[in-house]
């Protein structure tokens, strides 16, 4: 069978209408190239055989008596394991949710199940998401295809590294910090935070309320405009989801013009602890902008470097309350042989919940506790406050924003497992954009290989400023090939 | 180093808040992590909010009362469904271990 892994949505849509191959057999494919190469890599937490052999059986059916097709039909996915998946486990990445089959799916993942997509499997993350490595997953740490003694980012590592390494034609994910953003740079693929409220939340579960932001990775931009088209929208079952229309995006992408456009460099995302080679990078992007007509313009942000405070207070807050559910009485795993409500809880919570769990739950309930409230939640709130403001103010005077995603390229499993502020301060170029709301384009940035570890760099934009996302990310697509290349597996 | 933000102690009370059991290790490691962490907020108390007022809402456009669907029963989950994730039922109902002392 003639397929290359690395298709786009376009091209195996084309090559099964035209028969050169079926459903069932590009479905078999994946599944073999998932059997020999995710032992190494570790992408996956669940593969879905069954449920994917059965959902393209159905296809080729529909196929073979001309019955109308949904926009993603023959196309795979792989999805976090924190997006609800009706009938299939779905453990989020802990040990808490270990054998939880939820009764319902998520809205986003429905929406595209519904275009006659198909499940392939389920994969790692930090467990609920919360890191940036997939150390913190309480089954195993993803490795990063290019180089495997090197982490794939996270928290949607698993997401990323297994589109990185050909085994599925796009994935889901979830950014709260940079969860998608700063595993799409780490693997060279393209992924997207949205604006806050694009996609519904409903179904997956939760880590930050007040930041989470479902999102896709693909190998494509124009692949990107279309699952975003498909994911996005009002959800009755998500009160904070946007009313907003949802642009015909993959019509829109020559819609914009590169010429003109004011690209604004924040020198804060360019200063500190960043990597000479990421920083030499992201500056070639940008004079690759310039020389097709956009005007680059050097700004200063100054209060992204109180993002990760603001961040890494608020966020446990959230998910000190989030967490309160977990009561391993009515889901999730639970330790038999209490006789008291109270110990019980105590037991479960502490036997069952990953050490990043209890340690943001402790920060989140400290912060939130009385006497301390004020000084650390009310007051990274009002931070909160400043932080959207200086976008607004900036985006008065440019259209959008280039920056890094990541200080660094991948780096060895393990070099800072074990000291989690170092771990946070590794977020400093992504967090900000959730503190405010605003969307986030991660577009592979150089030409990877084994040496030359990816980097990526992001576009940032005004409030549901997508389309235009995608549009300037198309055409940078069409002027480079970073996101042609692959990791030899 | 300054001083510890937290104590071993804080951090036992906060854990019992928060319905965790910490081993005496996890107690020692956390008080010294997290200590770290909120020193690094200190940052924070630089800055003059006087006349800012807190972030709370990321929605652009949040709910309104047209949003609200109607008070009319709609088809739900089965009570077998329902109580299919739970550890333990009788009879239809999810058995806790006992709250209130004899």
């Amino acid at each position: 069978m003639n397929l290359n892994p690395f298709s786009s949505i376009s091209k195996i849509q084309t090559d099964l209408k035209e028969g050169k191959y079926t459903a069932t057999e590009l479905v078999r494919f994946y599944l073999d190239l998932i059997r020999k190469i995710d032992p190494e890599i570790k992408a996956f937490i669940t593969v879905t055989e069954k449920e994917a052999l059965k959902t393209a059986r159905k296809i080729d059916q529909k196929i073979k008596n001309g019955q109308k097709l949904g926009k993603l039909f023959g196309v795979t996915m792989a999805v976090k394991d924190i997006y609800l998946t009706k009938g299939i486990e779905s453990t989020a990445g802990s040990q808490v949710l270990k054998g939880y089959i939820p009764q319902y799916s998520s809205t986003v993942y429905q929406h595209l199940i519904d275009q006659d997509a198909i499940l392939i499997g389920k994969t790692n993350t930090d467990a609920f998401a919360f890191g940036g490595s997939t150390e913190n997953s309480g089954f195993f740490t993803t490795k990063n295809p290019w180089d495997t003694s090197l982490v794939p980012g996270g928290s949607s590592g698993g997401s990323a590294a297994a589109l990185s390494a050909g085994l599925c034609t796009f994935a889901l994910g979830t950014d709260t910090g940079g969860s998608i953003r700063q595993p799409s740079s780490l693997c060279s693929v393209t992924g997207l935070k949205t604006t806050y409220g694009l996609n519904s939340r409903y179904g997956i579960a939760a880590m930050a309320s007040s930041f989470d932001c479902p999102g896709a990775f693909a190998h494509t931009t124009e692949d990107l405009s279309l699952l975003t088209s498909i994911m996005a929208g009002r959800d009755s079952k998500d009160a904070t989801s946007s009313h907003q229309k949802v642009p015909d995006y993959p019509n829109l992408l020559t819609n914009t013009d590169i010429k003109g456009l004011k690209i604004g460099l924040p020198q804060e995302y360019f200063t500190g602890s960043i990597d000479p080679e990421v920083k030499k990078k992201v500056q070639e992007t940008a004079t690759l902008f310039e020389k097709n007509g956009a005007e680059l313009i050097e700004i200063s942000l100054p209060n992204t470097n109180l993002g990760i405070a603001v961040y890494y207070i608020l966020v446990p807050c959230e998910i000190s309350s989030n967490m309160a559910r977990y009561d391993g009485l009515r889901f999730g795993q639970s330790k038999k042989g209490q006789n008291d409500l109270f110990s019980y809880y105590l037991e479960t919570r502490g036997k069952y919940m990953e050490p990043e769990l209890k340690r943001r739950i402790i920060i989140g309930t400290y912060a939130l506790s009385a006497g301390y409230y004020d000084a650390y939640y009310t007051k990274a709130s009002r931070v909160r406050t400043l932080i959207k403001e200086e976008f607004q103010k900036a985006f008065e005077k440019i259209d959008f924003l280039l920056a890094p995603i990541s200080p660094t390229p991948a780096w060895p499993i393990g070099e800072k497992a074990n000291n989690p502020l170092q771990m946070y301060l590794a977020d400093v170029y992504t967090v900000c954009t959730n503190v405010a709301g605003l969307p986030s384009l991660a577009l592979p940035g150089n030409s990877p290989s084994r040496e030359h570890l990816p980097i990526g760099f992001q576009l940032i934009g005004n409030y549901f400023n997508e389309a235009k996302l995608f549009s300037l990310g198309h055409q940078y697509q069409q002027l480079t090939d970073y996101h042609l290349k692959h990791p030899q597996l | 180093m300054s001083k510890s933000k937290i104590s071993i102690k804080d951090i036992d009370h906060v854990a019992k808040l928060a319905r965790l059991r910490l081993s005496e290790k996890e107690k020692k490691t956390y008080t010294k992590q997290i200590s770290e962490v909120l020193s690094y907020m200190d940052r924070l108390n630089q800055v003059d909010t006087k006349n800012t007022p807190p972030f709370f809402q990321t929605a652009l456009d949040p709910l309104s009362p047209s949003d609200l669907r109607s008070d009319h029963p709609k088809d739900c989950f089965s009570q077998k469904t329902a109580l299919s994730t739970a550890s333990k039922t009788i009879k239809n109902y999810i058995v806790a271990p006992q709250t209130i002392k004899k």
